[in-house]
């Protein structure tokens, strides 16, 4: 694994102010990465640290009382999904499970072109659109560039353009900037992309891709 | 004969400029601060095994007060309260799940105490943004994810070292208070312009702390 998330990504993500389809992709990513465990475990460290610096509001020794009533009856494990540590809701954790489990069939399937799938993924965030992209062994992805920025978990397989190979676990971030042409690995390659704005093909085919990404 | 004019020489005119910036300890070594946590560590032991309602309270008196400015400077007025309330059940029901060897107290305190933001922000969200189409029940079943995080303060947090208090400041106001660059320049009584260069400079520092390749 040689890609992963930028310090202010992984700032964001460990104090829970980031998007939710973004911290989706970046909790697939911590939960495999050993490195990322190690930041987001220091950056929370800075965080319980920032916890103990906050001046104190007074509160109600009621309150207290009230908190003593609450424990009886209160289940002896709290009502938690999996994945209980990651900063993510858990609304969004039956997704991540289900994506690190790599259970892809449950995803509706659309076919963009004979080597190219996508699948889009309802997270209900309001900034970012999710979509699952399945390649072909060796398919070539459309000469495309990003209006705004392009997250890319790897699920599963590879891809590589002329910067670099990318392969399972990556968190591959592209912008504006990246005009590319990648292609898939010879095991083909499924991803997990956030974007901010629809992906914008600028190839052959273009027009239609375009519009079938609509 | 000449009237002298007198000169207030006891008062104070201008506003004493109080000392109320914050500055964020990082984990230091300092003897009081490890008896002070190794007490936490005591104290959720206590709560996991005895169920010490004493503990327990001990820990509240401590923490509840932080918690509840912590979601008060989130602008959850409403709900700072309820919302501590809920961190406390969960410290109660998850103490036991607790481990010296990878966190501090005050850290896994503070996931906890996100963690029931992310919850609460997410849950709004979602109101706010549509009202037909609500997301599919699935089932939620009990696996405990383990991260098998060493408890290890190098690294990232040496990095954090080498900062300065105000980079310090500014990564707490912006990104761990939640604060808008407006705000955090007021409250640490600089320009917005110093508090966006003091956040990359610090960004600077911590990313070549980080190894690796990023894109």
């Amino acid at each position: 694994m040689n890609f992963h998330p930028d310090i202010e990504l992984l700032l964001k993500y460990s104090s829970g102010q980031l998007a939710p389809a973004l911290s989706v992709a970046i909790s697939l990513h911590h939960q495999t990465c050993k490195q990322c465990q190690q930041r987001v475990a220091d950056l929370e460290t800075f965080g319980g640290s920032a916890l103990e610096t906050l001046p104190n509001i007074s509160v109600d020794l009621s309150d207290f009382d009230r908190l003593l009533v609450d424990l009886d009856g209160l289940p002896e494990e709290p009502n938690d999904s999996e994945f209980t540590d990651l900063p993510v809701a858990n609304i969004d954790k039956p997704l991540i499970k289900q994506l690190s489990e790599q259970q892809f069939s449950g995803f509706k399937w659309q076919r963009l072109s004979y080597n190219i799938w996508r699948a889009n993924v309802q997270m209900q965030d309001p900034v970012y659109s999710v979509e699952l992209l399945k390649f072909s062994p060796k398919a070539k992805i459309p000469q495309h560039t990003h209006i705004g920025k392009e997250f890319t978990y790897v699920l599963q397989g590879t891809f590589s353009d002329h910067v670099a190979e990318y392969r399972q676990g990556d968190f591959v971030t592209q912008d504006k900037h990246n005009n590319h042409q990648p292609k898939a690995g010879k095991d083909g390659c499924i991803c997990l992309a956030i974007t901010d704005s629809p992906i914008k093909f600028t190839g052959r085919f273009s027009s239609l891709l375009n519009w079938l990404n609509r | 004969m000449q009237v002298q004019r007198q000169v207030p020489d006891n008062l104070v005119y201008w506003p004493v400029s109080g000392n109320n910036k914050i500055l964020v300890r990082m984990p230091n070594h300092s003897p009081h601060s490890e008896h002070q946590e190794n007490a936490w560590e005591t104290h959720l032991q206590a709560i996991a095994v005895e169920r010490s309602k004493h503990a327990y309270k001990a820990l509240y008196l401590h923490f509840a007060p932080k918690i509840k400015s912590f979601y008060l400077q989130q602008g959850m007025r409403t709900n700072a309260e309820e919302l501590t309330h809920e961190v406390f059940l969960k410290i109660w029901q998850k103490a036991h799940s607790y481990q010296p060897s990878k966190a501090k107290v005050s850290t896994w305190i503070f996931t906890i105490v996100r963690n029931l933001r992310i919850d609460y922000l997410r849950k709004k969200q979602i109101t706010e943004l549509s009202d037909e189409s609500a997301p599919e029940a699935q089932d939620e079943t009990n696996y405990s994810d383990e991260l098998h995080t060493q408890r290890n303060e190098a690294r990232l947090l040496e990095a954090f070292s080498t900062l300065d208090d105000e980079q310090k400041n500014v990564l707490q106001k912006v990104y761990f208070e939640d604060k808008s660059h407006q705000i955090a320049a007021r409250e640490l009584e600089m320009t917005p312009g110093v508090v966006k260069s003091r956040i990359r400079s610090a960004l600077k520092i911590l990313r070549s702390h980080m190894g690796g390749s990023q894109l």
